[in-house]
This record gives C-alpha cells, sequence and structure tokens, in this order.
C-alpha cells in the first residue's frame, strides 16, 4: 500500500516539475512591429540576428514578429531573457535596412520599427543627346 | 597560267583601288559648301523671312566682325552672339494670298512691244531657274526644295519673281517688296506661253509681276525626297520631319541592305520622334534600331536603359539587358562622361533588380509557393551582387556610395557584406 503510495506521489510529481519550470526556461517574448514611414505595415518585412543564417518574415498582414528564442547555427539557443541587450536586423526590399538594439523587458516588449524608403530620384541622372549617324574619318 | 592570272587581278584591284581613291576629291566641290548655304535657312522652312534680328536668306549672314556665318547658324561661331536666326520659336508666316494657293494665279502675258530688236532676244526655260544669290558669289546650285516644302504651305516671302526687262540678257534686281528683305534678282520670263516662241522686247517697259513658279511647287509637295539625311537633320531635331518624310524614310529603311546607311535612317527618325516628343514611338524605334540594326552605341543603350528604368518590374530586366550592353562599349566615354555614365548604369541594374526582387516578394506573401520563393531569392541574389558591384565602383571612383550601400545592406541582411 506504502508502496503504491509513493508510485502514485512520484508520478505527480513528475508531471508537475516541467509545469514548474516553464516559466523561467522559455525567455520573454519580444514583439517587432514593421512599418512604413505612412505607419502601413511592411508585409516583406525580415527580422534577423546578427549572428543568426535564417531570416525571419513578418506577418504578411500586421507586420509583426514575435519570438522569445533565437536558434544559432552553433546550435546553441539564444533565450530572451529580462535586461538582456539583443540586436536585430530589420530589413524589407526597398526600404533602408535598420539595426535594432533594444533591453529586453520583464514583460510587454512591443517595438516599433519604422523603415525608411530608398531614395531612387533619378532627376539627377543625366541623359546623353543621340547624334545622328556621321562617318567619323580613321585617323 | 596561274602567275599571270595572279598578276593581272592584282593589277586590276591597284588600279581600281587608285580609282577609289580618286573618287572622293573628284566629288569634291560645291557639295562640300552645302551647309553653308541652306535652302531652307529660315525656321519655318522658307527660303528667305525677316526676323526680329534682321533678314535672312540662303547667303551667308556675317557677324559684328565682317566674318561670314550660314545663315541657318543660331550663334556665332567665333563670338557666340546669337544671329538673326536664334530664336527657334518662330510660328509660320501668315498666308494672305488668295485661296488654292499660287495654283489659282494667272498667267503672266509679256506685253507686246512695237519697236524693238526682237530676233535675239533670250528666253527663259519653262522651269523657273533659281535666282543667284547676291552675296554668295557662285554658290552652289540650290538644292532640291522638295524635302523642304512639304511643311504647311506658307506665305512665300520671297519667291523669286519672274520679270521682262528690257536687257533680258543680264538681269537687273528689282525692288523688293516690303515684306521681303532678300530678294533674287530678276530673271528671264519663266512662262511656259512665252518660252514657245521668243519675246519682242521694247526699250522701256514696266517690269511686270510673274506668278511664282506655280508647276514647281506643286511637283514639289507630292514628290518626298529622303536620300539626303544631312538635310533632314535639323527637321528631325525640331521633330517636324512630315508624315512623307517619315514614310520614305521607313520605306528606305526596308529596302536599304547596307547596315551602316540603315542605322543612319534609323537615327534620323530616333531623332524626329525625340523631338516630337513621342516617348512611345521613341521607345519603338529606339527598340528597332537596338534590336535589329545597331546596338553598339552605348549611349542608345543607356538612354534606352534609362526609360526603361522608369517603368515597373515588368521592364526591370530590359534594364539590366541593356545597361550590360551600354557597359560593354563603356570604353568610348571619357573622362567625367566616364564615371557618370557607369556610376548610373550600376545604378539603374541594382534598381532594376531591386524592384523585380520587391516584386516577387510581394507575390511570394500571398502565395507561398517553392517556386515564388525560389524567384524571390534569385531577385534578392541579383540586387546583392549588382548594389556590391555599384558600391565597389562608386568607391573607387570616390562617388556618392549612400545609396549603394543602402540596397547592399538591404538584399544581403548584414552589413558585413557590403563593408568587407
Amino acid at each position: 500500500m506504502s508502496l503504491l503510495f509513493t508510485l502514485i506521489v512520484q508520478s505527480l510529481l513528475s508531471t508537475a516539475s516541467p509545469a514548474l519550470a516553464k516559466p523561467s526556461d522559455e525567455g520573454v517574448p519580444v514583439r517587432v512591429v514593421v512599418r512604413d514611414d505612412a505607419k502601413t505595415p511592411i508585409a516583406t518585412a525580415v527580422v534577423r540576428h546578427p549572428q543568426e543564417a535564417d531570416r525571419h518574415r513578418v506577418n504578411a498582414v500586421d507586420g509583426s514578429w514575435e519570438a522569445s528564442v533565437l536558434y544559432m547555427p552553433d546550435g546553441t539557443e539564444l533565450r530572451f531573457t529580462a535586461g538582456m541587450t539583443l540586436n536585430l536586423e530589420i530589413s524589407a526590399p526597398g526600404y533602408t535596412t535598420q539595426v535594432l538594439t533594444y533591453q529586453v523587458r520583464k514583460r510587454r516588449n512591443l517595438v516599433d520599427v519604422t523603415l525608411p524608403k530608398i531614395d531612387t530620384d533619378d532627376s539627377q541622372i543625366e541623359e546623353p543627346t543621340i547624334s545622328f549617324g556621321r562617318d567619323e574619318p580613321r585617323e | 597560267m596561274h602567275n599571270a592570272m595572279r598578276t593581272v587581278s592584282k593589277t586590276l584591284l591597284f588600279g581600281l583601288g587608285l580609282a577609289g581613291l580618286a573618287l572622293p576629291a573628284i566629288a569634291g566641290g560645291w557639295q562640300s559648301f552645302q551647309a553653308a548655304f541652306p535652302v531652307a535657312a529660315c525656321m519655318d522652312g522658307w527660303s528667305a523671312c525677316l526676323t526680329a534680328g534682321g533678314a535672312v536668306g540662303p547667303g551667308m549672314l556675317h557677324d559684328s566682325a565682317g566674318r561670314p556665318l550660314p545663315s541657318d547658324g543660331r550663334v556665332g561661331w567665333f563670338d557666340l552672339q546669337p544671329t538673326a536666326s536664334f530664336s527657334p520659336f518662330v510660328g509660320l508666316s501668315a498666308y494672305s494670298g488668295p485661296a488654292g494657293g499660287a495654283v489659282a494665279a494667272p498667267p503672266v502675258q509679256a506685253p507686246p512691244v512695237a519697236d524693238a530688236p526682237v530676233a535675239d532676244a533670250p528666253v527663259a526655260a519653262a522651269a523657273p531657274v533659281p535666282a543667284p544669290r547676291p552675296d554668295a558669289g557662285s554658290a552652289p546650285p540650290a538644292q532640291d526644295m522638295s524635302v523642304r516644302v512639304s511643311p504647311a504651305p506658307a506665305q512665300p516671302v520671297a519667291a523669286p519673281q519672274a520679270v521682262v526687262n528690257t536687257t533680258p540678257s543680264r538681269p537687273t534686281p528689282v525692288s523688293a517688296p516690303p515684306v521681303a528683305a532678300y530678294t533674287p534678282p530678276a530673271q528671264p520670263v519663266a512662262n511656259t506661253a512665252a518660252a514657245a516662241k521668243p519675246l519682242p522686247v521694247a526699250a522701256t517697259v514696266a517690269p511686270v509681276v510673274a506668278p511664282p513658279p506655280v508647276a514647281n511647287v506643286a511637283v514639289a509637295q507630292t514628290a518626298v525626297d529622303c536620300t539626303d539625311l544631312v538635310l533632314l537633320e535639323p527637321a528631325a531635331m525640331m521633330g517636324s520631319l512630315t508624315t512623307g518624310q517619315s514614310k520614305c524614310l521607313e520605306s528606305r529603311l526596308s529596302s536599304e541592305t547596307v547596315q551602316t546607311t540603315r542605322a543612319k535612317i534609323s537615327l534620323v527618325m530616333i531623332n524626329n520622334a525625340e523631338g516630337k516628343g513621342d516617348k512611345s514611338e521613341w521607345e519603338r524605334l529606339v527598340k528597332r534600331h537596338l534590336e535589329d540594326i545597331d546596338r553598339s552605341d552605348p549611349d542608345l543603350c543607356y538612354k534606352y536603359g534609362l526609360q526603361l528604368s522608369r517603368g515597373g518590374a515588368g521592364r526591370a530586366s530590359g534594364v539590366i539587358r541593356w545597361a550590360d550592353y551600354a557597359l560593354e562599349n563603356k570604353s568610348k566615354w571619357t573622362g567625367n562622361t566616364y564615371k557618370t555614365r557607369v556610376f548610373a548604369l550600376f545604378r539603374m541594374k541594382t534598381e532594376a533588380a531591386n524592384k523585380m526582387w520587391q516584386d516577387a516578394e510581394a507575390t511570394y506573401t500571398t502565395d507561398h509557393t517553392d517556386e515564388n520563393e525560389a524567384k524571390s531569392t534569385k531577385y534578392r541574389g541579383m540586387t546583392k551582387d549588382f548594389a556590391r558591384e555599384w558600391l565597389d565602383y562608386a568607391k573607387a571612383s570616390t562617388q556618392d556610395t549612400k545609396s549603394a550601400m543602402q540596397y547592399c545592406v538591404s538584399a544581403a541582411g548584414t552589413t558585413a557584406f557590403c563593408e568587407g
């Protein structure tokens, strides 16, 4: 009887321990929202840690990306913890890339990033005059 | 036998070569000075006119120091001062003649005169002869006006006027009407009816004004000649080639077999479209020129690429293509032109690739397929490479690197790739 009781208690403890450990292992979620100058979400934006190989696409609808842990090329995990300084590169085709340096807080980590468009003004480009097809004497 | 044949053929080739060398020397003559005596000196297509700066005619003008200038030159060659033809914004001369033009004018009847020596009176030919220029000495003969007459007929300001004179063998200048500063000297009667028989000439006869050369004008308006491309260049630059002239050039282009001549014809048409401001026609003509005739002119490839770059992503591949052709022949540029054009070509390529990348990314966000992702990756790679090329050239030629760096970092996702 006492053996049965011990087994039940042990099984209860073993199932309960992961639930207790979860908040401290998972990391603090950080949410980044990428918008343009007109405050419109940029659907094609990507977020990337400088040491990371992959780029993370934002949600195409609201331009947001959220994570609490990143996986590095060497197999290590980078968990976001309160107080750590996080570096992220946020880019999108046609927009100037922004490097974000953010100190993670315990909660409510919401970062708004605005990407300015790359200047494509071609008015400075000089247009050549097309000459007529004159024969040039050989020197 | 073979040796004899070789000797003969060598001699023949040598002889032909000598003849070929001699030909330009023989051909050199007044034709070489055509540019100095423009047939249509006035901006509205006429041979003579009054401008704010004075009278303009086919003869030579003179600058403040008395040096001769072609009358269609807009500024002096030596002093760069504006000439009488300076302003190109001259409207057509007003036509105040009868409806139907000169065709309605009655033929001239030479007045019969009683007491005059009759037998040896010279008679002009039925076709009017171009009047000699008073200030051009023995200038070259006037060219075929058919090329120039086709613009809208306006008032003939200084049309040659046939006059019966007391001394037919030596034409006497007639006083000019107030509208024309340049008055060609009078010439013998240009009248078909009068030409049929010798004219009786009196000692004192009032000058009779003959109608303008009707037949010649009519023929000139229907027959369009486009053989002399140099003569068409001014009109092409102003975008004022007539429909007939354009059709004539188009016809010549399709029948011409010599590639260099085709290129020249095509360039006249391209310049005309540009002068008119007709962008779509210009694009069509340039595309044909580059695709079918000649793509060795980096200016034309550059300009066409620049034009395409103002369009959307659908034209971006064309931008890259023609920018590459221009870069192949960039050695034709020198100095600052080389620097700015090559810089601009790298820029065009990068922006074109970026447009394609943006477009592919937008497609991928709505349609997550492997194919769309592969396209996006490919165009991103192109943008990255082109931006890096642009950045390297900008650094090497000490030009602005800001935009190149922005594109490079945007495509690479990291500054490390671009700064290395």
